[in-house]
């Protein structure tokens, strides 16, 4: 019984510092330096990466990247998004279909995200924030919270 | 410490229906209880079972709906029939979205009960994976089918989609058996609950349909025994027994009703001991109170029997003397005229001759005397036959005892006998009324006239006088002796018959006279009365009636 108990226990502890670890990785909301936003909503974010908004305030176009491979840093994001990628990826294909934009594009790595969007003007992406350099803007730090965290 | 049987009676049925209703409400809670698990599980069937297996079966549906749309969308050309299809597509998507998030909800809501939780979250995510995939190849397929490549476009839809379509499909199809055998499973669980609640329900109902027959009959009992003890305690206490004990069971009230009992068969039982021991002592009085009256009777007899003796012994003194007065007088005469004899036997001895003798002044003098004296002979004589014949009338000692007499004959006699008492003092009046003779017993009633004349006699100092008045009123005859003695104080009035003792005497002497003259004539159905004055005298008057009843 007592066996039974503390391996449950153990269980519990590991998966505990298993979650602790792949949730800890904080998220940058990183943009191209010339957007006319020095901070991030959530909700504008998720009408930025769906397509419903297409410009900046400044009329701008808004070119939304995204990550190819599954990784602890899409995670986070999708997480914070509160979409999963498949969902994202039907309500891309609703808007190809109505002809109402493209899918981001899926990038390789962390590091060619921080280049296309300090590269491209209007850019917004997501990388690890130990990623982060001066080229890009940081507009929000998704923290590690894990009651917001809704599994797929 | 409290037991069961000291509680009263009501207390011990409440505590015996609470306790039937105790086990009714277990049932009831046991059965609701279990009912509520057979909801659970049934509900488990219909809301989200049914539910889920219908999402899965739609996206399943809505996932070969898109494909075949997509196979159409290659052949399509421009205008309204593509714009149908596309938004046929979109429709399709967000009816897959739909069905996902129904999913997705449901199974959130079954989390913790979930038979199949680990194999199904497997199954789920692959399923999210090749749905991405389908999404990531349809992107492409779109692009393709858009441009000029449309055979490649085909060529995708038909090789890398198809393929990917297909793992999708079987990933729902497993999900969907996953969840059918989660559902039978639900079912076979709601039955055996069904079943077992049923048993159980069944079972607790009749034990306590048994229960509460045991102790219905057992209350019952508790109430029936000692009653039927105290119905048999209760006919012996009326047949007599008083030994009658109950033993007290418990303390309510059938307990009580058996201690009251058992006190009022006590009480009962002493109080017939009392009564009994009380007639025991009531007896032995009685019989020394008739001892004592007995005792009191004989002494009664004793001083009446004195008391006659020594009224027996003054007549008899008075008697004697008026014997020896007439015999003294004719022994005097006697005398007289042997002296008388001797002077004329001498005269006649001396005497020469018979002239001598003829002229002697001596003898005609002791003539004359001779002749004087045997006249005074002849009275005291007379004398002496009247008393006896007074003496005979007093006591009619030669006659029946109750017969007719005359009163006034009585009377005189009876003042014959006293002459020497009162002679010299007291001056006797006669006033005697016309009376018939009556029916008594004369010697009876002289005896009252004397004592009342002695009582008149002894109330006079000195010289006085008694009036003796006869009448007749009516069917009576009214004796009336008075005297000018001293009279009667009131006070005494009421104690003169009474037997008793006087202090009138110089000495203290016994007193019957007066007590005996009123027995006499009660006997004779007669009244006495008296009357009196102090100073003037006193008034007897004896009522006898004339016809005896």
């Amino acid at each position: 019984m007592l066996r039974i108990m503390l391996s449950n226990v153990m269980v519990v502890l590991g998966s505990l510092v298993f979650w602790a670890a792949s949730a800890h990785a904080q998220v940058a909301i990183i943009a191209h330096k010339s957007v006319p936003a020095d901070e991030i909503k959530k909700t504008e974010l998720l009408d930025f990466y769906t397509g419903d908004i297409k410009k900046w305030g400044n009329q701008t176009p808004v070119v939304v990247f995204d990550l190819k491979s599954k990784s602890e840093v899409k995670e986070v994001f999708y997480n914070f998004l509160g979409r999963s990628p498949s969902r994202m990826k039907s309500i891309w294909l609703k808007k190809m279909l109505s002809g109402e934009g493209e899918p981001p594009q899926a990038l390789e790595s962390e590091e060619e995200m921080v280049k296309k969007v300090a590269e491209t003007a209007g850019a917004i992406g997501f990388v690890s924030k130990a990623k982060l350099n001066d080229e890009v803007k940081t507009l929000f730090i998704i923290e590690n919270d894990a009651d917001k965290k809704a599994k797929p | 410490m409290i037991h069961f049987r000291d509680f009263k009676l009501a207390t011990k049925q409440r505590i015996g229906a609470g306790f039937i209703l105790m086990i009714m409400a277990a049932v009831n809670v046991y059965s609701i209880n279990r009912l509520a698990t057979l909801k659970r599980d049934i509900d488990v069937v219909t809301t989200n079972r049914l539910p889920r297996a219908i999402a899965i079966s739609e996206i399943n549906l809505n996932t070969s709906e898109l494909r075949r749309n997509q196979l159409q969308f290659i052949f399509v050309g421009e205008g309204a029939a593509k714009e149908e299809q596309i938004q046929a597509m979109i429709a399709l998507i967000d009816s897959i979205n739909a069905s996902i998030d129904a999913y997705q909800q449901l199974r959130g809501e079954s989390q913790g009960q979930n038979h199949h939780a680990d194999e199904e979250g497997q199954l789920y995510a692959e399923f999210d994976q090749k749905w991405e995939r389908y999404l990531d190849l349809s992107f492409e397929f779109l692009r393709l089918s858009q441009g000029d490549d449309k055979l490649v476009a085909f060529q995708l839809l038909d090789g890398e989609l198809r393929a990917v379509y297909n793992d999708l499909s079987a990933v729902l199809m497993a999900l969907g058996r996953v969840n059918k055998e989660s559902a039978f499973a639900a079912a076979a669980r709601a039955d055996v609950t069904f079943r077992r609640t049923r048993f159980f329900t069944y079972s607790l109902l009749l034990a306590t349909v048994l229960f509460t027959i045991f102790l219905g009959s057992w209350l019952v009992r508790l109430i029936t025994v000692p009653v039927q003890q105290l119905e048999r305690a209760a006919s012996k206490v009326a047949e007599g027994d008083l030994n009658v004990q109950l033993n007290i069971l418990s303390k309510d009230e059938i307990g009580s009703l058996a201690s009251s009992f058992n006190q009022m068969t006590r009480a009962l039982r002493e109080a017939k001991e009392k009564t009994e021991r009380q007639a025991e002592k009531l007896w032995a009085q009685n019989q020394h109170l008739a001892k004592t009256m007995n005792e009191l009777k004989a002494t009664q007899e004793q001083l009446l029997m004195k008391e006659k003796m020594a009224a027996l012994g003054d007549l008899v003194a008075g008697i004697t003397h008026e014997i020896n007065n007439p015999i003294g007088a004719a022994n005097a005469a006697a005398d007289v005229a042997r002296r008388c004899i001797q002077k004329i036997e001498k005269i006649f001895r001396s005497a020469k001759s018979v002239a001598e003798i003829k002229n002697s002044p001596e003898i005609k003098k002791s003539l004359k005397i001779l002749k004087e004296n045997l006249g005074v002979t002849a009275a005291a004589g007379e004398r002496v036959a009247t008393l006896g014949k007074s003496l005979r009338i007093f006591a009619h000692l030669d006659e029946a005892e109750y017969q007719r007499a005359d009163i006034h004959e009585g009377i005189d006699s009876t003042l014959t006998l006293m002459e020497s008492e009162l002679r010299d003092r007291i001056a006797i009046k006669k006033d005697y009324g016309p009376i018939p003779p009556i029916a008594c017993y004369p010697g009876q009633l002289n005896q009252v006239f004397m004592n009342l004349l002695k009582n008149a006699s002894h109330a006079i100092e000195g010289r006085g006088a008694i009036a003796i008045r006869t009448f007749r009123q009516n069917h009576h005859v009214h004796v009336e002796i008075s005297d000018n003695g001293r009279g009667i104080p009131p006070e005494k009035l009421g104690k003169i018959f009474d037997f008793g003792f006087s202090a009138d005497h110089p000495r203290v002497k016994m007193t019957s006279g007066l007590s005996t003259a009123y027995n006499i004539v009660q006997r004779h159905n007669g009244e006495i009365k008296v009357k009196s004055e102090v100073g003037k005298g006193t008034t007897f008057s004896v009522i006898l009636p004339i016809k005896d009843t």
